[in-house]
Parts: C-alpha cells; sequence; structure tokens
C-alpha cells in the first residue's frame, strides 16, 4: 500500500472519529435508567434510579437534567418501559439528548409519574 | 538530479472529498429535538376507522374508510396522538401547542402535514363531537375511532397506552400516554415529541422533517 493511500485511511479513521465524537464531546451528562430482567414482574423492586439526579415525593419523581445531557433508557426487561416519554422496547436501548428547557413528562411503566425539568439546577 | 518525492492526485482528491462529504455531513444534519430512536418503530400497516366529517378530511392515505399510517407522499408527514376529548390538560396542551408549531410554518409546509387524531375513549368520543373538537386546532385532520383489540394493536404498535376505568358513580378516568409522534412516507416513525415539548422546539422539527423529505 502506497504512503499516500495509508494518509487517506488514516485522514478518514480521523474525521469520522471525529464526526462520531463531537456531538458527544458538545452534549452534557448522560443519564442511565436500567429496567433489569425481570423488573416488570418484581415492579417493587423499582428502576434504577440511583445514579440520576432525582427528587422523589410519594409516586412523582423529578429528574433534574440541563440543556444537553441524555437519558439513556435501557429495558433488559421482556415489556415495554418508558421513563418521560422515552419508550424502549424489550432489549433496546434509547438515547435522548434534551437540548431545549422545559418539563417534559409522562406517565412511567411502573405507575410513577416522571417529570424531567432541564435547566433548573443551580 | 535528485528526484522529488511527489504524491499522485489520486489519494489527494479522495482525502479531500473525505473531508468535504465529513464536513458536510457533520453540518447538515440538524439534530432533532424529539426522541429519534436507531430502530424506528414501524407502524405503516396499522389502518384505523377515519370518521372525519364531510369536507375537514385532510390529506392523509385513506383506503376502505381506514386511514393508512403513512404519510401520503415522501414531502408529506403524518403526525399522530392518542387522546380524548375530556382530557382536562395534557391533549388540549399538546394540540394548542402544535396549532403553534404550524402556525409558525408557512402555507406550503403546513399544508404538507396531516393530523390523525386517535380517541382512546371511543364511547364518549362520537364522530359529532370530534368533529366539534378537532377544528379548533387542526382545520383539516383525521378524526380515528376505534374499540377493543383494534385500538390495543395501534397502541401497540407506538408502543403507547391507554386505559378507560369507569367508577361505580359513573366518573370516567383515562389514562394514556402523551406522545405526538411524526410518520412517514415508509409508515416509520421519525421522531416521538414528549409531553412538554415546546412550540418552537416542534416547527423546528417539522421544518427539518419536511426539508428531509422534500428531498428524499
Amino acid at each position: 500500500m502506497s504512503r499516500g493511500w495509508r494518509l487517506v485511511i488514516a485522514a478518514t479513521v480521523v474525521l469520522v472519529a471525529a464526526a462520531i465524537a463531537v456531538p458527544f464531546l458538545t452534549s452534557g451528562e448522560t443519564y442511565e435508567v436500567v429496567f433489569a430482567a425481570g423488573t416488570d414482574d418484581a415492579a417493587d423492586q423499582g428502576a434504577v434510579f440511583a445514579s440520576l439526579p432525582h427528587r422523589r415525593a410519594g409516586d412523582v419523581v423529578w429528574l433534574e437534567l440541563e440543556p444537553g445531557d441524555a437519558l439513556l433508557v435501557r429495558n433488559e426487561d421482556d415489556v415495554v418501559h418508558q421513563v418521560a416519554g422515552v419508550a424502549a422496547r424489550p432489549g433496546e436501548s434509547v438515547l435522548h439528548v434534551f437540548r431545549e428547557r422545559g418539563v417534559f413528562s409522562d406517565e412511567c411503566s411502573l405507575d410513577l409519574t416522571v417529570f424531567v425539568e432541564v435547566g433548573r439546577r443551580d | 538530479m535528485r528526484p522529488r518525492q511527489v504524491l499522485s492526485r489520486g489519494p489527494l482528491v479522495a482525502a479531500l472529498v473525505v473531508a468535504a462529504l465529513t464536513v458536510a455531513g457533520c453540518s447538515s444534519t440538524p439534530e432533532l429535538q424529539g426522541v429519534v430512536r436507531a430502530d424506528p418503530l414501524e407502524v405503516g400497516d396499522v389502518t384505523l376507522p377515519d370518521v372525519t366529517a364531510e369536507g375537514r378530511r385532510g390529506g392523509g392515505l385513506v383506503e376502505d374508510g381506514r386511514l393508512v399510517m403513512r404519510a401520503a407522499a415522501d414531502d408529506r408527514l403524518l403526525l399522530v396522538y392518542f387522546g380524548f376529548l375530556n382530557c382536562p390538560d395534557v391533549c388540549p396542551t399538546t394540540l394548542a401547542d402544535l396549532r403553534s408549531a404550524l402556525a409558525r410554518l408557512d402555507a406550503a409546509q403546513r399544508e404538507r402535514v396531516d393530523l390523525a387524531f386517535v380517541t382512546v375513549d371511543p364511547d364518549r368520543d362520537g364522530p359529532e363531537e370530534l368533529a366539534a373538537y378537532l377544528p379548533h386546532f387542526a382545520p383539516r385532520h383525521h378524526a380515528l375511532r376505534a374499540e377493543g383489540v383494534e385500538l390495543d394493536a395501534a397502541l401497540d404498535a407506538f408502543l403507547a397506552s391507554a386505559s378507560v376505568e369507569v367508577a361505580d358513580d359513573g366518573s370516567v378516568d383515562v389514562a394514556h400516554s402523551a406522545l405526538l409522534y411524526a410518520v412517514d412516507a415508509d409508515g416509520r416513525v421519525v421522531v416521538e415529541w414528549p409531553f412538554g415539548t415546546s412550540a418552537d422546539a416542534l416547527a423546528d422539527d417539522l421544518t427539518v422533517l419536511l426539508a428531509r423529505g422534500a428531498a428524499a
């Protein structure tokens, strides 16, 4: 392989990597919600919210994000689960970046009402 | 004379093409603000009875009195919403935001967007009630009304949910998921907007999607 083509390949790798990386570098934190296998059957165990900035009052959960933060819903269960309108099929992971300030909500699949509040943190 | 080492032009041209395409790819793909999944929902096989009042029907695909869950052409969008007319907050808020978003588009763009409203409370939301309600939000639309397994199948296709419970005192409690969906001509859900998405964000996303469709 000529030196020229090696340069082309190297440049391609760098440019493609940059194209993939830039959106992630310029966004904020990514928070992951995992619905483990069996979550629906053992709903009392609930989803994993421990790693998210959140408040809970009764059956209402507030996730507090900043514009550019992302919510990754990973569903390892055998039924559809959703958090604040981000639904994932069994075996599916869905990443959503909240780009605008506001409050986004829907009933969670575990009978919780989840509000994602974007842009409130001090 | 010592020969000068030069690169052939082929690799150089290829490198420039790769760079140009990469830069173009980065700059010409505006980010949508709704939820975009890597593996889009496929809803093109879903059809529901269209009970739209005479003269109000939008430009969606209607076959044998049933709306097909696909945009009618590449440069059009079908927006789908599951709701009910007695909803006190979520449904009218979402539809009002959609109305504001559509008002931000120009007339030619607006004409390429069709709204399908699927009632999740078909016992109370008859054709007459739907005809009185929907024009306030979209002058031309598709009012869809189905029951039982047919409605359930449509909800499942969109990963949506709804339930209607009638208490002993006759009061009715309706729960439903609150997303607005955009469907392309291939029957793919290209974006899902959670409740709370602003009219500005909706308008921005619709503008992007319509431009993509027109370019397809």
